[in-house]
């Protein structure tokens, strides 16, 4: 069994090992990250000596072949999951045993190394279906009100998306006779072929969470609990956000009317989220509308980055899904240990006289400072490229409204910020400081990795840039 | 073996900056133990470095980002200047800050702040391309904030969110202007004369466009009117940070990046072709006088110096942008001296209020009597301040005087006489009341300073009176300034 | 005898300073001050005068020498400044702030010693501005109301000056390249360079409208301090005024009317509003006024006339001298008549204290009427006009002297005794009256004649001497008492008005915080059936939007109209 296959199948066995010895599930779970932490760093060092490294299961090739194709862009999402799989099992085998949880992210973690690595249209539609029922296990295992309302809400909108896209492949193979990714540059050639395609964007943007559409996330990824909240916010919807970027991909100048509704639609969910996040008065509320505002700022760099095969500035696109996941991670798991020590978290409630900062909210900083985009972080590589390329190509309004996105961005996350610098007169001087735990470690760790990313970003970038197959 | 000292000068305060940061507030030997030798050790790894400039070695440390982008740190002889100034008050405010300090809380978290601005103002003095200083620049804009909320007070908080909406505006509008010049122009590394070929002639609008962003950015942290609004609010700081922001690390640190754009990105010839000198040296003229006029009313002592603080800073972009050897000589010495002469004015304003309470001008009566240390050294930096000879203020005064002839412009000379009066004006009295009123009734001693809190002060004036006194001396501000300016004009 | 190296001149005062550092050295430090004008002394009499010394690491490269008129200069100041500081250790035995006192006192003579022997310009306006800036220390050092409001207008009328000069000498400096204090009065220094140089040191020299400092500072200083404020420091301005101006080169009309009328005008005001005064050391202030101007006077000539200079520079150096001598003297002698009960010792100290006068009236005789012969006669070849009211003036100037004097005589005739003052001032100022009668055969300079003696060089002190009987007649026989305006001339008609006081008031309404909180409403959760509309909205967007015309598949030839479909 080649590499490939075996670190789509490692978790997924994981998950039913996890299930079935509930005992040991943490144990399980957290080996099966690691050692797929090491496969994904092993498929990239492979892929960055050799380039893409195809395999087709059972010999099944195009036009109907399920194959798995690791190409650059994949092994930077394989090595982002792996990242923060890693800490959010951490904080999770270090935190208070949920049931279910375990399989639950196996399989999560799974269906995204699927997602990632196939590169035919039915297997995507299969790794997606997982994922998205997955994460409404995840988001309903807080067990609380909220949580199962939000779940269902969840539930539901992933339903029509799936369902959407299903439709969307269907037309699309009745278009063009084949599954494998070929299919998405004949559909773009035909009226109904892009129709096809207009039917699976319209279900990513959903699964996406791009705004308008964005309407069931903040819930569900407020009311999760915390490692939930980073697995949902950091990966699930790189998950869309991926697919999107390789429709983009794959489409060429056809996809062009994709890349402008992204574009625009991005542009709207940097703006809402970035004016819901100012208003928001509970702490997992502001980082999941700092989320909408994020995955507007991701989607209006695919948009904007034109016709992949002629600029390369969809990497700045890719840059900015790796930072965002490795700092939205540490954020909510940040998040998690602050309401923890708190036991509430309202923001205005941060200024607790008789509890000093704690790591956790040092981390929630280190976070901050990645999201906001400001160097060295790979959110400022990312945004540097795109505005570089955006300036070549004479997009001044979409750099002045990058540049509202970001002043925005540290206008909402300085509200959190400058709670965490509290002293003084504010903090009594008994005040305790909360204990490290292994969350703060987690997250500590997540947020310096986002910090240091952009030192290390040679390194993604070099794998983004080898050729696909 | 280029790449160590760089390295070495950069580590002695990033890398002891996290190492702080972790240790419990109640470590206060280990921290202070720390601290200092890491200052130490880097005023000697600079005086190392200088020397080695000097003879004509030069460094290299580089890290490449991506293709086209990389992390460069060099030292040339501007660099040395500024890290020079930045290691030496370093230690003195790291002294000071200790003493300061002492029992106050959240020390772990200042001091691993402190250190980390420190360390970005050196990656700013030794940034080899505009990208790496743009990274220390923004890296300094972070480090500095949890100074300014130190006390944590809702007024500090205030300060905090303003200087951070002025300065992460700034960093914006500077992160554009690079980024654009970097898609003109390919990688910008700093290199005397400029580094633009002939772009200018290709594209005059978008360079004078990214001018404007780029002076607009760094602008900000040198407190260039309209965008001062920050620097009196964060007065509200402890005061060795008001020290450091004010001599050190901000204000300096855009100064200093004036300098890299007009220098050593456009170089002084395309600047003077793109017609950009005049309006710089206009809104620094502006700069200078308004700042003093808002001096003149202030009756906190703190946002007086701060008002100050901003009337001074515009001399050295005037001396940049006067477009003169001469002048250019008077704006760098002023980058060295109004630091000394800044600084020294905070910590003995600082040891006024920690040792008698005093904190607006109105209550300096009878300073000289209470603490006529701390006043000595205030009286030395005011009158080196308003450019009274043989006092570092004069020097700089003079070359940017003799620069403003230099490059046509007589009215600098009115300009520095009106400014001169108006620091006199601002100055004086304090003076007057420090020496020659009498203490008011029933003013009871205040505590007795530990020598911690008076050493640095006193170093500093001495300092002053050194740099103005020995000016002609080898190694002095004003001969390295010399030696800075024959490689930018040549 | 050794060689005096020409630092030690300001250093040595200097190093006392810095040696007061040092709390326990204090009381025997004290008793040095005086001597700290030693070697001040012995440089300006030194036979070979002291070799020049140049420091190129010090300032910008200073260069100290002293040529015949800078020893001149240094020898009287010197003089003075050691007798002042030994009156002033007495006279403020007791003071609390002694030590401030003596700080400023040593750091303004060190920067009069300095600029006496400073060649260049850095090191030139160091020492004027350490001068000029420790004097303000001195002034202000009473601390009373009146020493409040002379310190103000001292310290302001100072600080221009200084800048005046600053920008005077930078262009100066610029223009020339050279950064020797002579370069000034060279070909290429642009006129405006001059004036403003000048003008910085006209403030210093007390001229006619700068002079508003001057009496106010004097009368409001200890007496030690405006002796040397009028004996020394106005003469600084007149150093610094020979050496800035083209003299003796090409006439120069315009600076020279412009001058000579500041100096009539000094000539004409001084006796006017120095009679009226009420405080023997204002009135001997305004006669400073008189005598400055004089010698800004003779600069105007030589200005003019640029052949006369080489008579009329010794000539104003004697006329300095003597000046110098006598005006100290007279200061001196003020906390001396202090001292002295009413009676035979203080009838004794007021007729040692008529000599110094007289001099200062120019009696036939005494070394005044010698210098302002002097004065008189090298003025020559002046240009059409001018001798005509020369003479008058110079007469003019005699007179009120003469009349000044009798003024202060009579004040300090009529002074209380100050129980406070040690009777040990005396010393000090005996001192001096002795040195002033040895003082000019002493004092190195040459080149003025000796001339004979006519009747009518009596007039102005008979004159005087009759206005003044008439005066004291008319005055006793009318019941008359003269009420003294107070001082300040046009600056102490005006009085600041009192601050208001505040109004009661209601505290201000509280500031709304500006927090990044915008809005504080509750957000309302969004109900699924509006989410499934908008799915289905955007799908059919999408497949909208996905059939509008496309361009063709190919690479589009603007790429930037990325939004365009």
């Amino acid at each position: 069994m080649s590499d490939i296959s075996l670190i789509v199948l490692l978790p997924l066995l994981a998950a039913v090992l996890t299930a079935a010895l509930p005992r040991q599930a943490a144990a399980i779970g957290t080996l099966a990250t690691g050692l797929n932490a090491f496969l994904a760093a092993n498929l990239g060092r492979q892929i960055l000596h050799s380039g893409t490294v195809t395999e087709a299961i059972g010999d099944w090739t195009a036009p109907l072949g399920i194959t798995f194709d690791a190409n650059g862009l994949a092994s930077v999402m394989l090595a982002m999951a792996a990242i923060v799989g890693l800490a959010v099992s951490l904080q999770a085998a270090a935190g208070p045993a949920r049931a279910g949880f375990w399989p639950l992210w196996m399989a999560t973690l799974g269906a995204l190394n699927g997602l990632f690595l196939s590169s035919d249209l039915f297997n995507i539609y299969v790794a997606f279906e997982i994922l998205g029922l997955a994460a409404v296990g995840l988001t309903a295992l807080a067990g609380t009100r909220a949580s199962l309302r939000a779940a269902f809400d969840y539930l539901t909108a992933g339903l029509v998306g799936s369902l959407l896209v299903l439709l969307g492949i269907a037309l699309s193979y009745s278009v063009t006779g084949r599954v494998d990714m070929e299919a998405v540059a004949m559909l773009t050639q035909s009226d109904t072929g892009r129709i096809a395609l207009a039917l699976i964007a319209a279900g990513l943007v959903v699964k996406a969470a791009l705004f308008p559409l964005h309407f069931w996330m903040p819930g569900a990824h407020s009311s999760a609990a915390p490692a939930a909240s980073a697995l949902l916010s950091a990966l699930v919807v790189k998950g869309a956000l991926y697919l999107v970027l390789r429709l983009s991909l794959e489409g060429g100048a056809g996809t062009e009317f994709l890349r402008n509704t992204l574009a625009v639609l991005g542009a709207g969910g940097m703006l809402w989220g970035a004016w819901n996040a100012l208003r928001a008065e509970r702490l997992k509320l502001l980082v999941a509308h700092s989320t909408v505002a994020q995955i507007g700022l991701i989607a209006l760099a695919i948009g904007v980055a034109g016709n992949p095969l002629e600029t390369g500035l969809w990497q700045a696109a890719a840059l900015l899904m790796l930072s965002h996941a490795l700092a939205k991670a540490a954020m909510f798991l940040a998040v998690g240990r602050i309401a923890e020590a708190l036991g509430h978290d309202r923001i205005s409630g941060l200024n607790r006289e008789e509890l000093r900062p704690g790591p956790a909210e040092f981390a929630f900083a280190i976070a901050a400072i990645s999201l906001v985009g400001l160097p060295p972080t790979a959110g400022f590589i990312g945004k540097w490229f795109l505005i570089e390329g955006l300036i070549d190509k004479g997009g001044i309004h979409w750099i002045a409204l990058i540049l509202l996105g970001t002043a925005l961005s540290a206008a909402y996350l300085s509200r959190v910020v400058s709670r965490c610098l509290r002293g003084g007169p504010h903090v009594s001087a008994t005040a305790r400081r909360p204990p490290w735990r292994t969350g703060d470690v987690a997250a500590l760790g997540l947020a310096t990795g986002a910090l240091l990313l952009g030192l290390a970003a040679a390194l993604p970038i070099s794998l983004l840039e080898t050729p696909f197959a | 073996m280029s790449f160590f000292l760089p390295l070495a000068i950069l580590m002695t305060s990033l890398g002891v900056a996290p190492v702080i940061l972790m240790m419990p507030d109640s470590a206060r030997r280990l921290r202070t133990g720390v601290n200092l030798a890491a200052a130490s050790l880097k005023v000697a790894l600079v005086a190392w470095l200088s020397y080695e400039v000097a003879h004509g070695t030069s460094f290299d440390l580089r890290h490449s980002i991506a293709q086209g982008l990389e992390l460069h740190l060099q030292a040339d002889a501007l660099s040395v200047l500024f890290l020079a100034l930045s290691s030496i008050l370093w230690l003195l405010t790291t002294i000071y800050a200790v003493g300061y300090l002492e029992g106050g809380t959240d020390r772990s978290r200042f001091f691993g702040f402190f250190s980390l601005c420190v360390a970005s103002t050196v990656g700013i003095a030794m940034a080899g391309n505009l990208f790496t200083f743009l990274v220390f620049f923004e890296l300094l804009t972070l480090a500095t904030w949890p100074l300014v909320v130190h006390r944590g007070t809702s007024e500090a908080h205030r300060a905090g969110r303003i200087y951070l909406a002025y300065t992460l505006g700034g960093g914006l509008a500077l992160t554009l202007g690079t980024i654009w010049l970097y898609a003109l122009a390919g990688e910008v590394a700093f290199e005397p004369r400029g580094v633009l070929g002939d772009i200018p002639e290709t594209s005059p609008l978008a360079l004078t466009a990214i001018f404007v962003l780029l002076i607009a950015g760094v602008g900000v942290k040198a407190a260039l009117v309209p965008l001062h609004g920050w620097l009196p609010l964060s007065m509200v700081a402890p005061a060795p940070v008001s020290a450091l922001l004010h001599a050190v690390a901000v204000v300096k640190a855009g100064a200093f990046g004036i300098m890299r754009i007009v220098y050593d990105v456009y170089g002084v010839e395309t600047v003077q072709a793109l017609g950009l000198a005049a309006p710089l040296a206009a809104l620094a003229a502006l700069t200078i006088l308004w700042g003093s006029f808002r001096a003149l009313t202030q009756d906190d002592l703190k946002k007086r110096l701060a008002y100050s603080t901003v009337s001074q800073v515009s001399y050295i972009t005037l001396g940049v942008a006067l477009i003169s050897p001469v002048a250019a000589i008077g704006g760098l010495a002023h980058l060295v001296h109004q630091g000394i002469m800044k600084i020294t004015l905070f910590l003995a304003a600082g040891n006024f209020a920690e040792g008698e309470g005093v904190k607006t001008v109105r209550a300096m009566d009878g300073m000289g009597k209470r603490m006529p240390g701390a006043m000595l050294a205030f009286t030395v930096g005011a009158l080196g301040m308003i450019g009274i000879p043989p006092l570092a203020g004069f020097v700089s005064k003079w070359y940017l005087g003799a620069g403003g002839l230099d490059a046509g412009q007589p009215m600098v000379i009115a300009l520095l006489a009106g400014s001169s009066l108006l620091n006199a004006a601002y100055f004086l009295p304090i003076l007057y009341r420090g020496w020659f009123c009498a203490p008011p009734e029933g003013v009871t001693p205040g505590r007795r300073l530990g020598w911690m809190l008076a050493i640095p002060p006193a170093t500093t004036a001495t300092l002053v009176l050194a740099a103005g006194l020995l000016a002609s001396a080898p190694f002095s501000p004003l001969g390295w300034t010399r030696f800075i300016v024959s490689l930018e004009y040549l | 005898m050794i060689a005096l190296p020409l630092w030690l001149v300001p250093a040595a005062p200097l190093a006392l300073i810095l040696l007061f550092a040092l709390p326990q050295a204090r009381d025997a430090l004290r008793s040095l001050l005086p001597l700290a004008a030693l070697p001040a002394l012995l440089a300006a009499l030194a036979a070979p005068g002291p070799m020049p010394v140049q420091l190129d690491w010090l300032l910008l490269g200073a260069e100290f020498a002293l040529n015949d008129t800078g020893a001149a200069f240094l020898f009287f100041t010197a003089v003075l400044w050691g007798l002042a500081g030994w009156q002033a250790l007495r006279l403020l035995a007791d003071d609390p702030h002694r030590d401030r006192f003596l700080a400023c006192f040593l750091l303004a003579m060190s920067g009069n010693f300095g600029l006496l022997v400073a060649q260049d310009m850095a090191s030139f306006y160091s020492f004027f501005s350490m001068m000029s800036l420790a004097s303000w220390g001195l002034v202000l050092h009473g601390s009373g109301v009146a020493q409040r409001f002379a310190g103000k207008v001292y310290i302001a009328f100072a600080v221009v000056g200084e800048v005046a000069l600053f920008a005077g000498l930078a262009m100066g400096a610029f223009a020339t390249g050279d950064l020797a204090l002579s370069a000034m009065a060279a070909e290429g220094v642009p006129p405006l360079a001059v004036a403003l140089a000048a003008g910085g040191l006209l403030v210093k020299l007390g001229a006619v409208p700068l002079h508003l400092w001057l009496p106010l500072a004097h009368s409001a200083a200890p007496a030690p301090a405006s002796a040397v404020l009028s004996g020394a420091m106005l003469k600084a301005g007149l150093f610094g005024l020979m050496i800035v101006l083209p003299l003796g080169d090409a006439p120069w009309p315009a600076a020279a009317a412009a001058l000579a009328a500041m100096a009539l005008a000094g000539l004409v005001l001084a006796p006017a509003l120095g009679l009226v005064q009420g405080d023997p050391k204002s009135v001997l202030a305004y006669s400073s006024i008189g005598q400055m101007s004089l010698m800004a006077l003779g600069l105007a000539a030589a200005l003019a006339a640029p052949g006369s200079w080489t008579l009329i520079a010794p000539a104003l150096v004697l006329l300095a001298i003597l000046h110098a001598f006598a005006k100290a003297s007279l200061f001196l002698g003020v906390p001396a008549v202090w001292a002295s009960p009413r009676g035979a010792t203080r009838r004794a100290v007021l007729l040692t204290l008529a000599l110094p006068a007289l001099a200062l009236a120019g009696l036939p005789g005494t070394g005044g009427f010698f210098a302002k012969n002097a004065l008189k006669t090298a003025i020559v070849d002046l240009p059409q006009g001018w001798m005509l009211w020369l003479v008058p003036a110079l007469f003019l100037a005699s007179l009120g002297t003469a009349l000044l004097m009798i003024r202060a005589l009579l004040l300090l005739g009529s002074a209380k005794r100050k129980p406070s003052v040690p009777a040990d001032v005396l010393l000090p100022w005996f001192g001096l009256v002795l040195f002033s009668g040895v003082g000019l055969s002493l004092a190195p300079v040459n080149g003025v004649a000796p001339l004979s003696i006519k009747l009518s060089d009596f007039l102005p002190v008979v004159l005087a001497g009759t206005f003044a009987l008439l005066a004291l007649a008319l005055a006793r026989a009318a019941h008359l008492r003269f009420d003294p305006p107070t001082p300040g001339e046009i600056l102490g008609l005006f009085r600041r008005e009192p601050d208001p006081k505040p109004l009661p008031m209601l505290p201000p309404p509280p500031r709304r915080s500006r927090g990044l909180v915008l809005y504080r409403g509750r957000l309302r959760t969004t109900r699924p059936e509006q989410g499934s509309l908008a799915i289905l909205g955007m799908t059919a967007a999408l497949a909208l939007f996905a059939l509008l015309p496309t361009p063709t598949v190919e690479v589009t030839d603007h790429p930037s109209e990325i939004t365009s479909p």
